[in-house]
């Protein structure tokens, strides 16, 4: 992984602490939010500073990634949490949302954005920390590593949105980052159950094949049907050689 | 006001504009008048890093070695030393003083041309593997494995894991508190999209990866007025250098030739304000 990339990070991170009061972390258990999660915790730890006001899980979490969460807040000692299920959602937004997964729009919005949104009002949080990424975006690039919002006002914060998807999975392994073990049943993006489909129905037996299997993506068809003759030809003509 | 030059070669002023790369684009950017060279008809790097430098058009002549045009012949050679080592034992070391010559000489500035930016702040400024001043020829000698019978996948690689170091330092570069100019040159993305052009996919990639690394690096330098500007731009149709230069910066600066950052940066830097 290039060294500049987790530099950046913890320079977006140092920012923020510069910048906000009062610091929130969406966490979803998810690869991508634990990553921003170390760096966050670490960069606090680091400097005495306090730490985010963690939201774990997702609205409808699968049993796996409930645990996951509670195992990593108790390794890590996270004393400031909150879970999105049980102290994020009212009856209200469960009632309005339908059927969950049934229509997809109607329930990220009652289980997603109106709750965060009055979660956010209602601890008067400054800064969010969240974890999108640039190369998972069609509209990526015009998103930027501090975001304003407004209603609520806050500024969403993207420590890692510089981070390719190899980019995570090398920084997981460098870090000996245990992860969700959704992961290992061949799901590579996590979010609520009913939305959530695994891509390998074999599964993973370890990172290190997850990472191998996620490069070999994104490195298919590199440097193929390209002659080198042709190339060295060129640039001699441009005056190189 | 201090200012960081990020310095690319080749980079294509429509492909930003028509992929809405809006981390190079920055605040405004533009296309730049930069110089033909007389002889291969199109922009050459180091003549134009020279107009760069000394703020007017330099035409003068870049030595290179009698052997440097050669290669071709070099290549015969070498196969018959190969030969020849294989059947007596020993070549007697010609091969490798042969691929000495082969490697391409760091040209100097001409000496008869001032290097008005350096000497008006050389005191003020850094600069990292700049034309002219710190640049080193690795990413050439990589290029050069190709004649050595190197896959094209292991060149391109290579030259992958080189820009990635590049970046990596580049980010590293800090002003402190004598230093209100830095200028930061890389071989990219011109000596890849010579080897992958013809794979537009492979070409997209490499200026998604480039549009993250200057956003990155603009965030990081925003208190400072931070430039992008590149040589000469790629002709994919043809494989060759388009014949216009490339600029953005985060503040709105209106530059139309090559020739004109000189005198910018020297007025920016002594002057401490951005006057436009």
């Amino acid at each position: 992984m290039e060294s500049w990339k987790v530099k950046h990070a913890e320079l977006v991170v140092s920012k923020a602490y510069r910048r906000f009061g009062r610091l929130a972390l969406s966490w979803s258990g998810g690869k991508d939010s634990t990553v921003m999660l170390h760096m966050v915790l670490g960069y606090a730890r680091r400097h005495g500073l306090e730490e985010p006001l963690v939201i774990a899980s997702d609205p409808i979490p699968f049993p796996e990634t409930e645990e996951y969460c509670r195992s990593i807040i108790r390794e890590w000692n996270i004393k400031n949490y909150v879970f999105w299920s049980r102290d994020l959602l009212k009856p209200t937004h469960l009632t309005h949302a339908g059927e969950p997964g049934s229509d997809k729009l109607n329930c990220c919005l009652w289980l997603k954005v109106k709750p965060l949104n009055e979660f956010i009002a209602e601890n008067r949080i400054e800064g969010l920390f969240v974890a999108i990424r640039w190369d998972e975006h069609l509209e990526g690039g015009k998103e930027k590593f501090f975001s304003p919002r407004e209603q609520p006002s806050h500024v969403r914060i993207h420590p890692i949105l510089h981070f390719t998807l190899t980019d995570t999975w090398r920084y997981i392994l460098e870090n000996e980052i245990p992860v969700n073990p959704l992961y290992y049943k061949g799901y590579l993006s996590l979010g609520c159950k009913p939305c959530t489909v695994p891509v390998r129905r074999k599964g993973f037996k370890s990172v290190e094949e997850i990472l191998k299997y996620v490069e070999k993506e994104a490195k298919e068809g590199i440097g193929r049907s390209i002659d080198k003759e042709l190339i060295m030809e060129r640039l001699r003509k441009l005056g190189y050689f | 006001m201090k200012v960081f030059v990020l310095a690319l070669d080749g980079l294509e002023y429509n492909l930003v504009a028509e992929w809405g790369l809006k981390g190079l684009q920055q605040t405004c950017f533009g296309k730049l008048t930069v110089p033909v060279n007389e002889k291969t008809g199109y922009p050459s790097s180091p003549e134009v890093w020279a107009t760069f430098l000394a703020g007017k058009h330099v035409k003068a002549k870049f030595k290179k070695r009698f052997l440097d045009s050669k290669s071709l012949l070099i290549e015969q050679v070498l196969k018959t030393l190969s030969v020849l080592r294989k059947v007596v034992g020993k070549g007697f070391g010609l091969g490798r003083k042969l691929r000495e010559f082969q490697r391409p000489p760091l040209l100097r500035f001409p000496e008869q041309i001032h290097n008005f930016l350096l000497n008006a702040l050389r005191e003020r400024m850094t600069a990292y593997n700049f034309p002219f001043i710190n640049n080193d020829g690795i990413s050439f000698d990589i290029v050069h494995k190709l004649q050595d019978g190197s896959p094209v996948e292991e060149v391109v690689d290579e030259l992958w894991g080189l820009y990635g170091r590049r970046k990596s330092e580049i980010w590293d570069l800090e002003f402190g508190d004598d230093v209100d100019l830095i200028l930061a040159f890389m071989h990219f993305p011109d000596i890849l999209q010579h080897i992958i052009w013809e794979e537009l996919r492979e070409v997209h990639r490499l200026y998604e990866d480039l549009d993250v690394f200057v956003s990155a690096l603009g965030e990081k330098h925003e208190e400072e007025l931070f430039i992008v500007v590149s040589d000469h731009g790629f002709d994919f149709e043809k494989g060759v250098h388009s014949s216009y230069g490339f600029y953005s910066s985060n503040r709105p600066i209106k530059i139309s030739r090559i020739e004109d950052f000189c005198r910018f940066l020297i007025e920016v830097v002594r002057g401490g304000e951005l006057e436009g």
